[in-house]
């Protein structure tokens, strides 16, 4: 016949079990919350670095298809550049910098580097600044023979 | 004795917790390490890049041809005019190479070399059809993406040939009519170049200028243009310069045997392999095999009948686009061997042999010493492949997008 005492002691003994068990579950619970949010920031901010790489590339080849550079830079310099950076703003989406730096290589074969320009968006310190930001370029040869060198700097705020 | 038991009971708990927290920090540590393998995988702009720089190729590739197109109309040098493309085919390489040497950028390109080329230009303006050709293969490594082994082959091709013509010579000046079609490719298939104006085609009448009075789209790239012209004469010259991209061809309405290209004939079973001139090669490409056993296979090509006596240069050169169907090891060599068939005799004017370094244009050259073939002659290719390892598989390639052709006067 059981006594009191060993009853009592038998609940203690379900009772330590039981907690153990809610305890291991509320631990396992907190750590795959905390990983998932870890995981899917990361994941979040490694998007929008593809998303702008794939932007930058998307503008890139409007630009060198489109014959824009034979328009803008060799035509006519002057207005050549405010044109291009109206361009370059018309094919990027609201909320992004961008910085294109077009060099000319069509100098020396020892020295292929003869100049370049400069157009962009952005205000002081915002590349500096900013957590996420891309650059592509790509080569384009105009029908004058210009061979160039195109750097564009994407960044979104 | 109870003591005993509930201590054990006691370790149980503790052992069932730790089994657990393992088990956690397990799941944690492996959807880390997860996170971690997919950001070592992050994103790397290999295709972008690579698509960038083949696409500026050809660019690049059609910027070449106008050089050297309007080096050789200047110059009527076919070799000037390839120092001109490949000069410039050399600057783009070199100005790329030093903007990506940050990825560790390599382009394996040779315009020069022992046997084979990567760079291939034909410009053979001699008869009623014209071309202006340039070929490249080239390949590209990327060291910072661990990307190797691209190979890239670009073209372009201009095309024209003369189609129809007339002199009215009842009024004066002279008037005179011209057909032509002029097409271009970059890839497989053909296409009209459109946009033509008056000031793209300049006429010759012998070697003084016409005037150029008309032209007239037809449809299909066929053009007609009217001109006057002081002198009347049998040879008429038409160069065009195409609208686009400035690349100069031309074709006269003299039809010579200056060179002539391998090109299929007939259809079906009834089809076989010859050597015609320029303006009777077809626009279907394809590839010949050499046949044989033992580490040698021979292919032999004939021509049709020539329609004129042919003056030789002193050097035949014969162009083939070779390639390998199934790559094997050991030394293939190729021996070209060229001559004619007068009445029932055979002449053989000579052979040069190349060894075989992979897919590339190969030059074979052949003295000739200045000699004449008759009128009415059959031309002869012989192309013999021998291999220390068995069979070389190694194809011919011929038609527009690689004319293969023997060169029997050097421009």
């Amino acid at each position: 016949m059981k006594t009191l005492r060993n009853v009592v002691e038998a609940c203690k003994g379900q009772a330590r079990i039981f907690e153990a068990v809610i305890a291991s579950v509320v631990v396992f619970l907190a750590f795959s919350t905390a990983s998932y949010l870890i995981y899917a920031s990361e994941s979040i901010l490694a998007q929008e670095a593809v998303d702008l790489n794939r932007l930058s590339y998307n503008v890139l080849h409007r630009i060198v298809e489109s014959g824009v550079i034979e328009e803008t830079v060799e035509e006519d310099l002057q207005n050549g550049v405010s044109h291009l950076k109206i361009v370059v703003q018309g094919l990027l989406p609201a909320g992004v910098y961008f910085n294109l730096t077009i060099y000319n290589c069509t100098g020396s074969l020892t020295q292929p580097y003869s100049g370049s320009l400069n157009i962009g968006n952005a205000p002081t310190g915002v590349f500096a600044e900013s957590e996420e930001v891309i650059s592509t370029s790509t080569m384009y040869t105009s029908k004058r023979g210009n061979i160039y060198y195109l750097v564009l700097k994407l960044t979104r705020v | 004795m109870k003591r005993l038991r509930w201590s054990i009971c006691g370790q149980f708990i503790i052992i069932a917790a730790l089994i657990i927290a393992t088990f956690t920090l397990t799941l944690v540590l492996s959807i880390s390490q997860i996170s971690l393998t997919r950001r070592e995988l992050s994103y790397e702009p290999v295709q972008e890049l690579v698509l960038g720089l083949t696409s500026d190729f050809d660019r690049c590739l059609t910027r070449a041809l106008s050089i050297a197109t309007r080096k050789y109309n200047e110059t009527g040098s076919l070799e000037k005019a390839k120092v001109a493309g490949e000069g410039f085919i050399m600057k783009w390489v070199n100005s790329t190479l030093i903007s990506y040497s940050n990825l560790g950028l390599q382009i394996i390109l040779n315009a020069t070399g022992e046997g084979g080329t990567d760079i291939a230009w034909i410009i053979d303006w001699s008869s009623s059809a014209g071309i202006s050709y340039v070929y490249t293969r080239f390949s590209l490594n990327i060291e910072a993406y661990g990307f190797r082994g691209w190979t890239s082959r670009s073209m372009k091709i201009i095309w024209l040939n003369i189609t129809n013509w007339g002199i009215d010579i009842s009024t004066s000046p002279a008037t005179a009519t011209l057909e032509f079609q002029l097409m271009q490719s970059k890839r497989e298939a053909f296409e009209p170049i459109l946009g033509l104006a008056p000031e793209n085609v300049q006429v010759k009448v012998d070697t003084i200028q016409a005037n150029v009075t008309n032209l007239t789209y037809l449809g299909g790239g066929i053009y007609r243009v009217k001109f006057e012209a002081d002198s009347i004469s049998v040879k008429i010259i038409l160069i065009v310069t195409t609208p686009e991209d400035f690349i100069l061809v031309s074709a006269c309405t003299d039809t010579e045997w200056g060179a002539v290209y391998l090109s299929t004939e007939g259809k079906g079973l009834g089809k076989e392999i010859l050597l015609v001139p320029i303006s009777q090669l077809q626009s279907e490409s394809g590839f010949a095999t050499p046949v044989g056993s033992h580490g040698r296979e021979v292919l032999e090509v004939n021509s049709t009948p020539t329609t004129k006596n042919i003056t030789l240069g002193d050097l035949i050169q014969v162009k083939l686009f070779l390639d390998q169907s199934t790559s094997r090891p050991g030394n293939i060599n190729v021996t070209v061997e060229f001559g004619f068939k007068y009445g029932d005799e055979t002449y053989w004017l000579g052979s040069d042999t190349e060894r075989f370094i992979g897919e590339k244009a190969y030059v074979f050259d052949i003295p000739a010493g200045d000699g004449e073939i008759p009128k009415d002659s059959i031309l002869i290719l012989r192309v013999t492949v021998t291999s220390d390892k068995g069979f070389g598989s190694i194809r011919i390639l011929y038609g527009p997008n690689h004319p293969s052709q023997i060169v029997l006067r050097t421009p």
